[in-house]
């Protein structure tokens, strides 16, 4: 589907003239935080409580214009007669392709007004975007958005959700109403993954890691971690970590507690894992639950044990300190393999789908190969 | 494009919407065609007009919900044989 064959359709729904559609599309300010956060909250139940902050954290709101648009993140809104019809989240990005930068968008939120549904506005704010000559990256969809994304990108296999039971009270609780069967077999569940994951961790470092794993919690990441952040997961195409991008993406988030174990060999960072904890009511009853948002390990093989030593012990950890669950999402083959050999298990609700344009038939190509990237909750908004 | 019949147009919408042939009837509505989403409503706009010279007004595109209301369509516009 073209943008020149969708423009003049969707500008007769909106009563506009198609040569001025371009003109009614650009960056939120500030002055439209409060309409986008209404929006939100009719559309997709967004707690308006924390979305401005939310949102402010996300988003660059600056009323300056002339910044290059395309270097920060920005909310793009349509607007008519002062009023926004619908809008999409755009991230600039980087991705790291065989050592190679390439400046990249990421788009997530798209949301158009109910009464404009199946009007084709969303489809014209996503052609448009792919216009801007960099890669589109959609991580993530809707209900809404998920048919768009299917047509006018190129649809890859989705991100797979991994997960393990860690207290399972208020998961049998859920998959059953007679609470004292869940009473019943909770603690022999329980115990049955303490005694599993004591014998894991034990066997892991025994038999395969010689050196001593350094865990330690890392209160920031400094400049002068870049040049590792940069090596970890080589090999992989994904998006550009760095200490600002982490820092803002891990430590800075209204709506997250994040905590971040880095990995160290004699003293020497060669690894982080990123935890967000969050609560959820299950049973009148609030419930925690960590999901692993982010890692990276430098590629020597040899780190992998290190990241598994280092998960099985977070999870026994979390285990005493009663957190449910812990999950994460995983893309490529050794993330997968990494999560199951640490006492995770694929869920069968991969619903976290990932899709790709580029105008570069080349970079289209390389982007294509679905086994070479890297993905975690970091990359999207993982909630 | 030269005019249609009533079935005709039925296996034309099963072909735009990318519908298993036989799959839709004159009274199938919109809900139930997975295909006539956004895209499949600009699809439907575009292929109107490049093969019919349709152009809906703002009025008849609102009021496109089923198969039978493009089948109307097609006859107010003189593009449905008889």
């Amino acid at each position: 589907m073209k943008l020149e064959k969708v423009e003049p359709i969707v500008a007769r729904f909106l009563g506009l003239d198609p040569l001025d559609m371009a003109r009614h599309f650009y960056p939120a300010t500030g002055d439209h935080l409060q309409q986008i956060v209404d929006i939100r909250q009719e559309i997709i139940s967004r707690s308006a409580d924390d979305d401005s902050a939310y949102l402010k954290w996300r988003y660059n709101f600056s009323s300056n214009q002339s910044d290059d648009v395309l270097t920060t993140n920005r909310v793009w809104i349509f607007i008519k007669d002062e009023v926004i019809l619908g809008f999409l989240g755009v991230e600039a990005a980087e991705l790291v392709i065989n050592n190679t930068t390439v400046k990249a968008l990421k788009v997530m939120d798209l949301v158009v007004k109910p009464e404009l549904d199946g009007k084709g506005l969303g489809v014209w704010m996503n052609l448009r975007l792919q216009q801007m000559g960099r890669p589109v990256i959609a991580l993530g969809s809707n209900s809404n958005s998920l048919g768009i994304v299917s047509k006018i990108f190129q649809r890859m296999p989705n991100q797979k959700v991994y997960k393990s039971i860690l207290n399972s009270f208020h998961y049998f609780r859920s998959k059953t109403d007679n609470k004292v069967i869940a009473h019943c077999v909770a603690p022999i569940y329980d115990a049955s993954i303490f005694l599993l994951l004591s014998a894991r961790l034990s066997a892991q470092l025994i038999f395969s890691v010689k050196t001593q794993v350094g865990i330690r919690k890392l209160a920031r990441f400094d400049v002068a971690d870049d040049p590792i952040l940069l090596q970890m997961n080589n090999g992989h195409i994904r998006f550009k970590r760095d200490h600002k991008s982490l820092n803002w993406r891990l430590f800075q988030n209204p709506r997250d507690v994040v905590e971040v174990q880095g990995l160290h060999e004699n003293g020497n960072l060669v690894g982080y894992v990123a935890l967000a904890f969050r609560s959820r009511n299950m049973n009148n009853q609030i419930t925690r639950q960590v999901f692993i948002l982010d890692w990276g390990l430098l590629p020597d093989g040899k780190y992998s044990a290190f990241l598994k030593t280092a998960l099985m012990k977070i999870q026994s950890s979390l285990k005493k300190q009663g957190i449910e669950s812990i999950s994460a999402f995983s893309y490529d083959d050794r993330s997968n393999r990494i999560f199951r050999q640490s006492g995770l298990r694929h869920r069968d609700d991969d619903t976290k789908t990932v899709s790709i344009f580029s105008n570069n038939p080349a970079t289209l190509e390389k982007l294509k190969c679905a086994d070479q990237w890297f993905l975690t909750g970091a990359d999207t908004d993982y909630a | 494009m030269t005019k249609m019949s009533t079935s005709e147009v039925v296996s034309w919408l099963e072909n735009l919407f990318e519908e298993a042939s036989g799959s839709l009837g004159p009274t199938t509505t919109r809900d139930k065609i997975e295909g006539w989403d956004s895209i499949g409503t600009l699809s439907l706009i575009a292929e109107l007009d490049e093969c019919f010279g349709i152009r809906p007004s703002e009025d008849e595109l609102e009021a496109l919900d089923s198969v039978s209301d493009v089948v109307a369509l097609m006859l107010r516009n003189d593009q449905l044989k008889e």
